[in-house]
This record gives C-alpha cells, structure tokens and sequence, in this order.
C-alpha cells in the first residue's frame, strides 16, 4: 500500500521538522508511527537518538525488530542511542524548569555520541521528557523545554519527534490547552493517516447539525492560524469546533468517538 | 428575550467593503453596524458576533480584545479577525488575546461569499437552542 504523506512525512522528515503526536495510552499508534520514524532513520544511516521510558524504548526497538531491522548492530555502532526520559530530565531540571545550559549541555553531549552510518546521513531524534512533565501536570515547564528544544533545532540540524498522552476525544484536548504544543510544533502527526478520524468527525457533524454542516466545514477549512503547527482536518475541526461552538462541540466530538471505534472494530472507551 | 441579530465590524479603513457586502448577501436577517472603537461598544447590547477588520491600531486592538474577554455581557460574543497574511503577528497576538478564529482577506468574489455564507451558517447553528436538532 503506497505511503500516505503523513507516513512520507515520518520516514522522510526535513531538518528542523519538529512533530509531535498525541495518543491515548491504550492505542498502539504511538508504537507504530515512532517505530516507522526511528526504523527509517536507522536504515538511511541516521544517527537516531531516542530519550524514553524504559517501556516505550523496549516497544520501539521490538517494533523496528518487527519491521526486519536488527537493531543491536547500530546501538553497538552508536548510531542508534536510547536514554532513559526521566534521568535525562533530571539532569537539566532546576526548580523545576528546564535549564537552558545544562539542556544543551546535555542534549549536545548525546547527539556528539552518535555516529551516522555515511557521510550524507541525517539525525533524527525522539522524545517524551516533554510528556512527563504533561503527565505531571508541569505545563509550563514541557512548553519551555519545547522552545529549548527549537532553539537547538535551529542551530543544528535534525528532525524531532515529540509525544503527550492527550487523548483526542477527551477534554484535554482544547485550544486553551494545547496552544503553547501547537506553536511549538511544526507538524502535529495524526494517530492513525488512514482518514477513520475524518470520516468519523464529519459524520458526527452530520448528524448533529445536518444540512449545516457542510457550510461550517468550508468555514473551518478556511480558519487561518499561522503561528500553529500543520495539522489532519479531523484535529483542526475538532479544536475549532470545542473553541467556537462548543455548545455543539461534545456532543460532535462524543458521537465522532463512537463512530471511530465502530471504524476501528475497537470497544469505546469512556 | 430574542437573539441579536447585530454583527459588529471593527475597522478603522471603512473603505474594506467586500466582506461586509458579502454577508448583507449571506445572512439578510443579521444587520451589520460599523464601529471603530471599545467606546462605540460599551453602551449597546452584546451582538451576535463581532468582525474585526485587521490590521486596527496595537494598542486600541489589544485594549479592546481584552475587554471583550472580561466583560460580563460580550466575554461569550464570538470574534473573528479578518486580515491579510503580511500582519502574522497582529493575528497571534489576537488570538492570544482571544480572537476565536481568522480569515484571510479575500479579493475573489466566490472566496468572499464562501466565507460569508460559513459565518451565516455558524451564526444559525449558534443562535439555534441547544436542544435543537438539525438533522
């Protein structure tokens, strides 16, 4: 099955491409789309550095294990380098915030660590220090290590993966919440590129609003946020829906979650 | 008590007719007043919906959006902005100033009346009860 661009996206990101997704705990897709991610990285030759929990490092090297890629061959090579999240945090963390030299000090000394395999090959990285400082409610402190993050990106160049357990139905999932992660992002990566979100969300907005819903999605495609990260249509009409009319908003986003389990043959989760 | 029926447009160069044109034509049962300050606002009743024509003046565009969003009787009036690509800044600034959404200038014809038949279409769906079922 050809790639969708979104998958393009991931095997080919351009430098400085700073992605972030957002997932249910539950789902798998945080797995598959940062295996595909490290995986092609790692058969470009990139150097891939990886900064996770102890499981989800153990569920991206069995994914790109899966995928028929011998992983211990490039983590022996330094091409390939997991570090833990949360130790990694520790050391540049100071009263609670990042701390700008002691993050570059860091950062800078794993990614010296890594030995690309050629001469034209990249870096790409992978993190979710941001998404335990989320997990523990340090908002602010994810969105300045967000913007320390960028600042690096401008000065050497490599992509960045980023991911915060933020379930999309849910109500976390709103404009007052995600606009310091959305401005700090280039690309916001869909779960699933399959178009089952899409088709769920318009099908909720048919059914709530009927013969208006159509108007209302030209309304919403033709929204202009220049400052926020390139999103899927179903994430970009579910924000706008919430931040606009939210009198109709849970209950869209309530029936679009039914009919995106029913498109997934998954049981709803409450 | 009935919905008003009022879009406000902020704009300090009236001469920018093409959205108003368009929306007399979209939504024929909404009137539209022009205003160019907070002042002109204070003393009339929450509209519908209130348009700002961007760029407006920083200060008097940040002094207003505040306002908006602490006023008892306009905190919950929608606010779009419509400008061009070359105020990226402005259009940040008032969204974080709680500016709800953005549309760029539009010079076509159809652009503009696709637009403004979407915001006809959101204020009916808006001033419907909540109850309503349109399906």
């Amino acid at each position: 099955m050809p790639s969708s661009p979104w998958q393009k996206l991931l095997e080919r990101p351009h430098a400085r491409g700073h992605f972030v997704q957002l997932y249910r705990a539950d789902d798998n897709s945080l797995v598959t789309n940062v295996g595909r991610y490290l995986c092609e990285g790692l058969k470009a030759g990139d150097g891939t550095l990886v900064i996770a929990t102890e499981e989800n490092r153990r569920a991206f090297t069995a994914h790109i294990e899966k995928l028929g890629f011998d992983v211990q061959p490039v983590i022996s090579a330094n091409q390939f380098i997991l570090l833990d999240a949360r130790q990694t945090l520790e050391q540049f963390m100071v009263d609670g915030q990042p701390d700008w030299y002691r993050f570059e000090a860091v950062i800078r000394a794993a990614m010296h660590r890594l030995q690309p395999a050629g001469e034209g090959s990249g870096l790409r990285a992978y993190g979710e220090m941001v998404g335990l400082l989320w997990n523990a409610r340090q908002f602010a402190a994810a969105i300045r290590l967000e913007q320390y993050w960028n600042k690096l990106l401008e000065q050497a160049s490599f992509s960045l993966y980023c991911a915060y357990a933020i379930d999309l139905f849910g109500q976390e999932f709103h404009v007052a919440n995600l606009d310091g992660v959305l401005c700090t992002h280039t690309h916001l990566v869909p779960a699933e590129s399959d178009g089952k979100l899409e088709k769920a969300v318009n099908l909720a907005m048919d059914e709530v609003l009927g013969s208006h819903a159509e108007g209302l999605k030209v309304l919403i495609k033709e929204n202009y946020r220049p400052g926020w990260a390139i999103m899927p249509n179903a994430e970009s009409i579910m924000l706008w829906l919430r931040n606009n009319l939210p009198e109709k908003a849970e209950e869209i986003v309530a029936r679009a979650r039914h009919h995106y389990c029913l498109l997934s043959q998954a049981i709803p989760a409450e | 008590m009935a919905p008003d029926r009022r879009i406000v447009l902020i704009s300090d160069d009236p001469r920018n007719d093409g959205l108003p044109s368009a929306l007399r034509r979209a939504a024929p049962g909404h009137t539209l007043v022009f205003a160019s300050s907070r002042e002109e606002l204070e003393h009339s009743p929450a509209p519908s919906l209130i348009l700002l024509d961007l760029p407006l003046e920083h200060d008097s565009l940040c002094n207003l959006l505040r306002w908006l969003r602490t006023d008892r009787s306009f905190k919950s009036v929608p606010v779009f902005a419509v400008a061009s690509p070359d105020v990226n800044e402005l259009i940040e600034e008032a969204y974080a100033l709680g500016a709800n959404s953005c549309f760029l200038r539009q010079a076509e014809p159809a652009a503009l009346d696709r637009i403004a038949q979407g915001i006809a279409t959101y204020l009916n769906v808006r001033s419907a009860p909540s109850e309503y079922c349109f399906a």
